[in-house]
């Protein structure tokens, strides 16, 4: 080993006074060095014996065991959760892409309906002032009898039209809620409230008669069928509330066909709607769209508006008779012959674009709370009605009939 | 070691080996007297070892050593080295894993392929003349200072190789065994960390500063080397 690599006297000084030579360690590890030191020969304890493991077991039958486990298999439980997530979503589609249904609760039967379907069989009397309200009938109908399930069932079935009438009273009901006064703009939406009150007009109009026995079930209501013309005699008997009521099929039948007779589009599809719906003639619903194609008689919308507000006193009519220059209450009389013009009248309406025609003409108009509602002009070659609001229709009638009209 | 007859009571003085022994044996207070005896210079040792960057990390390792020497008291045999040398080895390789782990070891230059030392910045010269100097001791503490300055510069291999001969007394031949490299390998690594230190400290340990002046408490009875100093010299590149 050469010299160089020998102590260095000089380093080794200097080593011996650098500043860090007083350097100790810190007493706080100097004492856990110690600490270790002893503690590594302290004398060992016996140490406590750990308690005995006490294992709990939950008596479970092994098939719930095996089925746990195998629901908690990440494998089955990724499954399950991927099922109930698509699950959710697709009912969440699904409601999503169903339509509302706000009619239907709309035409959701009324307690007093509900007694009445009930027991069908004993049919409300006509209240002494010819007045028939939906809460007289019912206050008239609810003391009857109640029957056993399976006669109301059978009954149920067996007054199926009676229904039917009941549904379109109701939804007249609705309409008579709605703004009495028809917005000129909306001819479609007035057609509709026309619609129902003709429905209501048909229903109150052909009450049940009273002398019925309570035990008879009423007949089923006649199938639609193209109604005879209207006569001169028969005139009188548009009056009697037991003759229309055995007509009110067949004024339905015919309004239904008037309504498939129509050449305007909008009307069209109203005709649509009610010969889609002619196959299933018991439902309420499809009641309830005759009714509404019923009201394609703009007579018949006017003599059930009349007749209803007249007798709830709402508004006051009045009229020009044919053949009078005067102005008078629109009474009885006259809805007497209002109705002679919608027998005779059904089912020929249209729309047409004069609002005269040619030739001599007598015309008759009505007032409510001195506002014009409709002219009707009795021309040779038929009638003429003209609203309003413009709308202008004609039905072509014969010359016998449009002679028996003119004579109020 | 046998641990079925108890080992007779060791005293304060006795060697490193019998108070590891009585320590293993169950007698703590030898362990209390290894540690008095070389806590300090273990110490010094990690800090001078892990550098200023890594004082904060002394204690840890200077623990971890002394913690190592207590679970290995059983298993500890002499093997040709003395206790001293396989404590600052413990030492050695722990401050090692810190440095490592701290990204802060140098790569070891080429000393171990015995090439020459070139040395690559100029020697230190602003240390104040000897002649200027208050008294010895204050002259000793500034190359003290300076010294650990120039530790700084060194690879830990050779601030380890020097430490260890110079600070703490260890032949080569341990150091080699101890740090299980080749004898060669060593030396060449404390020479050239004797030669940066006199680069570094040339001016200071000029010859001709340093005429008449002898290094305090330099006696060759401490230092286990095979030449005793023979007083200044010029040593150093630079210088």
């Amino acid at each position: 080993m050469s010299d160089d690599l020998s102590h260095d006297p000089h380093l080794r000084a200097a080593l011996r006074h650098a500043p860090d030579h007083a350097l100790v360690p810190p007493a706080g590890v100097s004492q856990a060095i110690l600490s270790a030191a002893r503690q590594v020969h302290r004398p060992a304890r016996p140490a406590p014996l750990p308690p005995p493991p006490v294992r709990i077991t939950i008596a479970r039958p092994r098939a719930l065991e095996w089925m746990h486990r195998w629901f908690a298999s990440p494998r089955i439980a990724g499954g399950l959760a991927t099922g109930l997530v698509a699950a959710l979503g697709l009912g969440l589609w699904m409601d999503l892409s169903r339509e509302p249904v706000v009619e239907r609760a709309v035409i959701e039967p009324s307690p007093a309906t509900r007694v009445r379907d009930a027991a069908p069989a004993t049919p409300p009397a006509e209240p002494p002032s010819g007045v028939a309200t939906s809460e007289a009938r019912d206050a008239v109908s609810t003391p009857t009898a109640p029957a056993t399930q399976a006669d109301t069932a059978r009954t149920q079935r067996a007054t199926r039209p009676a229904q039917a009438k009941i549904e379109l009273e109701r939804r007249a009901e609705l309409a008579r809620q709605a703004p009495a006064e028809p917005t000129p703009a909306a001819p479609q939406r007035e057609d509709n409230a026309a619609a129902r009150e003709a429905a209501t007009a048909l229903t109150k109009s052909a009450p049940p008669p009273a002398a019925a026995p309570p035990a008879q079930s009423p007949a089923p209501a006649p199938a639609p069928a193209p109604a005879p013309a209207p006569s001169v005699a028969a005139a009188p008997e548009a009056l009697d509330a037991t003759a229309v009521h055995k007509r009110a099929p067949q004024a339905m039948a015919d309004a239904q066909r008037d309504a498939a007779t129509r050449t305007d589009s909008r009307m069209s599809s109203a005709a649509g709607r009610a010969a889609a719906t002619a196959g299933a003639s018991a439902s309420a619903v499809e009641g309830a769209v005759m009714a509404e194609a019923a009201a394609a008689s703009p007579a018949f919308t006017l003599l059930r508006r009349a007749r209803s507000e007249l007798a709830a006193g709402s508004a006051r009519w009045s009229w020009m008779p044919p053949g009078s220059p005067m102005v008078t209450a629109f009474d009885e009389a006259g809805l007497g012959w209002l109705a002679r013009v919608v027998q005779a009248s059904r089912g020929r309406w249209s729309d047409v674009s004069e609002r005269a025609g040619s030739g001599e003409a007598i015309e008759v108009r009505w007032w409510r709370d001195d506002w014009p509602q409709a002219t009707l002009r009795i021309e040779t070659d038929g009638l003429r009605w003209v609203e309003h609001n413009g709308r202008v229709r004609h039905a072509p009638l014969d010359a016998a009939t449009l002679q028996r009209l003119r004579n109020p | 070691m046998n641990n079925d007859a108890a080992p007779p009571p060791v005293h304060a003085d006795a060697d490193d080996v019998a108070l590891m022994s009585a320590f293993a044996a169950g007698q703590v207070q030898a362990f209390e007297w290894l540690y008095q005896r070389h806590h300090a210079a273990l110490y010094r040792f990690v800090r001078r070892l892990l550098g200023r960057d890594g004082a904060a990390q002394a204690d840890e390792v200077f623990q971890d050593t002394w913690l190592r020497v207590v679970q290995a008291k059983e298993r500890y045999v002499p093997q040709g080295a003395t206790f001293r040398t396989w404590l600052f080895t413990l030492a050695h390789h722990r401050a090692i894993d810190v440095l490592r782990r701290s990204g802060r070891e140098s790569p070891l230059p080429a000393d171990d392929a015995g090439e020459p030392f070139v040395p690559d910045a100029t020697p230190w010269s602003d240390w104040p003349r000897p002649e200027d100097a208050i008294d010895e001791l204050v002259f000793w503490r500034r190359a003290g200072a300076k010294l650990l300055e120039c530790l700084e510069q060194l690879p830990v291999a050779q601030k380890t190789a020097f430490l260890l001969h110079h600070e703490d007394g260890i032949t080569l031949d341990e150091i080699s065994r101890a740090l299980d490299i080749g004898f060669e390998t060593a030396k060449s690594r404390l020479r050239y960390a004797l030669s940066k230190l006199r680069t570094c400290m040339g001016a200071y340990l000029d010859a001709a500063s340093l005429r008449g002046r002898q290094a305090p408490e330099a006696d060759a009875s401490d230092t286990g080397s095979d030449t005793p100093l023979a007083g200044p010299r010029r040593l150093g590149a630079g210088a």
